[in-house]
């Protein structure tokens, strides 16, 4: 018996439940913590309405005294609806309530002794059957309109992989499938504030992209309390910070975090323009759904986040294919920023400074007409080249600038003039990203991109990718400089080659006729062995220099391309002819046999005759100095169905294998200072053979000799 | 102006080029094989020596300050004698492209500097009837 409890004052069931029902609750609580739902549940959560139903149940018994008749009220009801968001079955209900029986009977046994009122007895049967048949009625109403709700969850969910979409159905079914609620919206969390992205009833704040800091606003409160807020007059309580709540004069509004784990993603709430208050049932109701709709959204925002990952690893794809394609890098900012209009942006501004001033490269927006008047304002407000925010600074320090979200102070303080702030707010600028264009030189410029009419808002992952562009930018601009810069080194070279060579021929040309005159006028007089020498070394240096000044023309020919050849029929046998006769004397002078072998007269080629006979002048001079004395050069041809072989056999010295591909290369060529010339002779010689869609190759045994190879294709009738 | 010899009646040649030293050569040369030769400095002298002395052969260079050897070519064609506009003439170049210059000017021949004297010798002969014979060594 508990102290303070006389036994001669609680003679009667209904005092005894009374004086006793802290300990009747606890043993009760203790017998329902078996039933599977109540495992996790708190003491608070298990308790619930249960003081109170002891209390009305102690009524009702005592109403066998009385005679006045008393009811349990919607206390059942409310219950059920309790243990129903709790995840109870109606059969763990029932026992709740025969447990509860059970407590009272069994303490009264324990403490009082077997006798009881029998009148008591059935007042207390008639309780519980009320509270039960109460509890199945609501629970069973309840139920079915819970597991509504949570189909019209799903289908909203079925609708479309699409969060907008989802959470639009989500918010429109929450409306006609409560009575009273006449609002409802959906927040989710960026960062650390929450923007709203369902409306219905509200879509001024959709409309408006009106959003909240955690912690700040009604919806801010449930985030950082991530527990359900009531409010009976949302219109006029101070908390409420939406504009759209105010004027429509909501009422009752309820809102309930959403929750994944232990972090707020987002909050939803509902509110009622007649009534102050919404029904146990409706909250309930709203809590499921929003709980239910939560692992859908979070599904659905990992695939939004993977579909905004993957397009914007398919523009920087798409971007560098540009970047790479094209050495002219206006052409190519033109592209990208059509590339990334709407890809991840609706505006993309490209400037570049050139000579301290800033250059507007391209101005993408899916709407010409946008874009004009980008221009336009761009003429009329000209960007301040030292302005501390925005392009000027980015290039200046390198350092990307970016907002999320673009408020209305932001565009007042960006804006010149009040005409300006009207065209700025005009464009529906939501978010942007300003990223440099950097360079081993120093920033170059900047691109920025601007959301506007897809509501777009950047996140770190967006800067990311932008920077990502920026730096892929900077190093195609980069190359693109090298590229002129190198075609302008060599457009330089070509031209002083030209001038250079053009002075060196007119003065060869006097020295050599000079020459020639000075010999024709010794010849008739005593003297003229005395003189033959040296005027045959002044010819012969002359001869030299002339070739010289040939080849490096030809060469600066081939490596610009325009190398010129004019094909014509040619008698192979001829060509052989002719190459073998102009290397007799040299080849005489040596001690090395020249001969070459016949060949049929109908085996012709197509070829520019001067440019072929060099090639072979070449191969066959380059044999004869390779040759020692008494060795021997032959020129002969194979002639196949297709092709030609014209082939040059020395006995001479050999190339080693290692230095085989590196001998057509011009400027290994001139490092072998042993020799005389240029050196150019192998490489002009296979420029000419290529030219003509040919190929020149090479076979060589050191100490045995080489065999250089020209392949033409064969000329047919 | 070079008049190499004065006693000579036959058409003599006319070497057009701006470099003195070529073109001083290039006439003693001509001189030496008996090829009488006046010189002109540029387009515009060419065409006084042109009808002055009726040449039967032009030497032209291309490039000359003042009047080229393009608008040479286009004043000659557009003389009133049909006979002077009609004198042929030979490209000298040093320049290796200038053989499409030279058709475009309607020239009978391209001789590349350092010019190969046989081979221009052998053209005179073709235009100018004089066998180089008659040399006048000394």
């Amino acid at each position: 018996m508990a102290p303070g409890v006389s036994p001669s004052s609680v003679r009667r069931l209904s005092d005894f439940i009374r004086a006793r029902r802290d300990d009747i609750v606890e043993d009760w609580a203790a017998r329902v913590r078996s039933l599977s739902p109540a495992r996790e549940l708190s003491h608070t959560a298990i308790v619930d309405h249960l003081p109170l139903i002891l209390a009305r149940v102690a009524d009702m018994v005592e109403a066998a005294q009385t005679g006045v008749p008393m009811s349990l009220g919607d206390l059942p009801q409310r219950h059920a609806l309790d243990r129903l968001g709790r995840g109870f079955d109606f059969d763990q209900i029932v026992i709740e309530f025969n447990l509860l029986r059970r407590a009272i009977l069994d303490l009264w046994a324990t403490e009082m002794g077997a006798e009881i009122d029998v009148r008591e007895l059935r007042h207390l049967g008639d309780a519980f059957d009320g509270a039960l048949a109460d509890s199945a009625a609501k629970y069973a109403s309840a139920r079915e309109k819970l597991l509504k709700a949570l189909d019209s969850v799903s289908e909203a969910a079925l609708g479309s992989a699409d969060l907008e979409v989802f959470l639009q159905n989500l918010v429109t079914s929450m409306l006609t499938g409560t009575e009273a609620v006449d609002t409802c919206v959906v927040l989710l969390r960026e960062g650390d504030i929450l923007r709203v992205r369902a409306a219905a009833g509200l879509e001024e704040e959709l409309r408006t992209g009106f959003f909240v800091k955690t912690g700040e606003g009604f919806a801010g409160r449930v985030a950082s309390e991530a527990s359900p807020v009531f409010l009976r007059h949302a219109a006029d309580d101070p908390i409420v910070k939406s504009p759209a709540i105010r004027a429509k004069g909501v009422r009752a509004l309820y809102g309930v975090p959403l929750r994944r784990e232990d972090r707020v993603i987002g909050v939803a709430h509902i509110g009622s323009l007649t009534a102050f208050e919404f029904s146990d049932e409706d909250k309930l109701l709203f809590r499921t759904m929003v709980s239910r709709a939560t692992s859908g959204i979070v599904k659905a925002q990992i695939l939004a986040d993977l579909q905004r990952a993957e397009t914007a690893q398919r523009f920087l794809a798409d971007a560098s294919r540009e970047l790479a394609g094209s050495l002219d890098y206006q052409v190519t900012l033109e592209k990208i920023a059509r590339l990334a209009v709407p890809a991840i942006a609706d505006w993309c501004v490209v400037d570049l400074r050139e000579n301290g001033f800033l250059r507007r490269v391209s101005v993408a927006h899916a709407d010409p007409a946008k874009e004009k008047l980008a221009r336009e304002l761009e003429e009329r407000y000209p960007t301040d080249p030292d302005a501390s925010v925005g392009v000027p600074q980015v290039i200046r320090s390198g350092v990307t600038e970016w907002s999320a979200d673009l408020s209305d102070e932001d565009l007042r303080a960006g804006a010149r003039d009040d005409a300006h702030l009207g065209v700025l707010r005009e464009l529906g600028l939501k978010a942007y990203i300003i990223v440099p264009i950097r360079t081993r030189r120093g920033p170059l410029g900047a691109i920025a991109l601007i959301t506007a009419e897809s509501n777009r808002r950047y996140s770190a992952t967006d800067v990311r990718v932008a920077e990502d562009l920026g730096r892929r930018v900077g190093m195609a601009i980069e190359n693109a400089l090298l590229y002129q810069e190198a075609q302008e080194a060599v457009a330089v070279r070509d031209r002083v080659l030209a001038v250079v060579s053009h002075d060196l021929r007119n003065q060869l040309g006097v020295v050599k006729m000079g020459t020639h005159l000075l010999a024709r006028k010794l010849e008739a007089t005593a003297d003229k062995n005395e003189f033959h020498r040296p005027i045959d070394t002044i010819e012969r240096t002359a001869d030299s220099m002339q070739r010289l000044v040939t080849d490096l023309l030809d060469m600066a020919a081939l490596q610009a391309g325009k190398l010129t050849v004019e094909p014509q029929p040619l008698v192979v046998a001829d060509i052989l002819e002719e190459a073998c006769r102009s290397q007799q004397l040299i080849a005489a002078a040596k001690g090395v046999k020249l001969t070459v072998h016949s060949v049929a007269v109908d085996v012709r080629i197509m070829a520019d005759r001067e440019r072929l006979l060099q090639a072979l002048a070449n191969l066959l001079g380059n044999a004869i100095k390779f040759t020692d004395q008494g060795g021997s050069v032959t020129l002969r041809a194979n002639a196949g169905d297709e092709d030609v072989t014209i082939a040059v056999d020395d006995t001479g010295t050999g190339i080693p294998t290692e230095h085989l591909d590196r001998i057509f290369d011009p400027y290994q060529s001139l490092q072998r200072t042993e020799q005389r010339g240029t050196g150019l002779g192998l490489y002009i010689s296979k420029g000419i053979v290529v030219r003509h869609g040919g190929r020149l190759e090479v076979e060589s045994t050191v100490g045995k000799g080489s065999t250089f190879m020209i392949t033409l294709p064969r000329l047919k009738d | 102006m070079h008049d190499d010899d004065d006693d000579d009646d036959r058409p003599p040649v006319i070497v057009v080029e701006d470099h003195q030293d070529s073109r001083q050569m290039l006439c003693d040369f001509l001189a030496a094989y008996g090829v009488p030769c006046v010189t002109a400095t540029d387009g515009r002298s060419a065409i006084e020596a042109l009808q002055i002395h009726r040449p039967c052969l032009i030497l032209l260079d291309l490039m000359m300050p003042g009047m080229d050897g393009f608008q040479f070519r286009r004043a000659q064609a557009a003389l009133e004698d049909r006979e002077l506009a009609a004198v042929p003439i030979i490209v000298l170049t040093a320049m290796p492209l200038d053989i499409d210059h030279a058709a475009r000017l309607g020239a009978m021949a391209t001789v590349q500097k350092p010019i190969d004297l046989d081979r221009l010798l052998a053209l005179i002969r073709g235009y100018c009837g004089s066998d180089g014979s008659g040399e006048s060594a000394g």
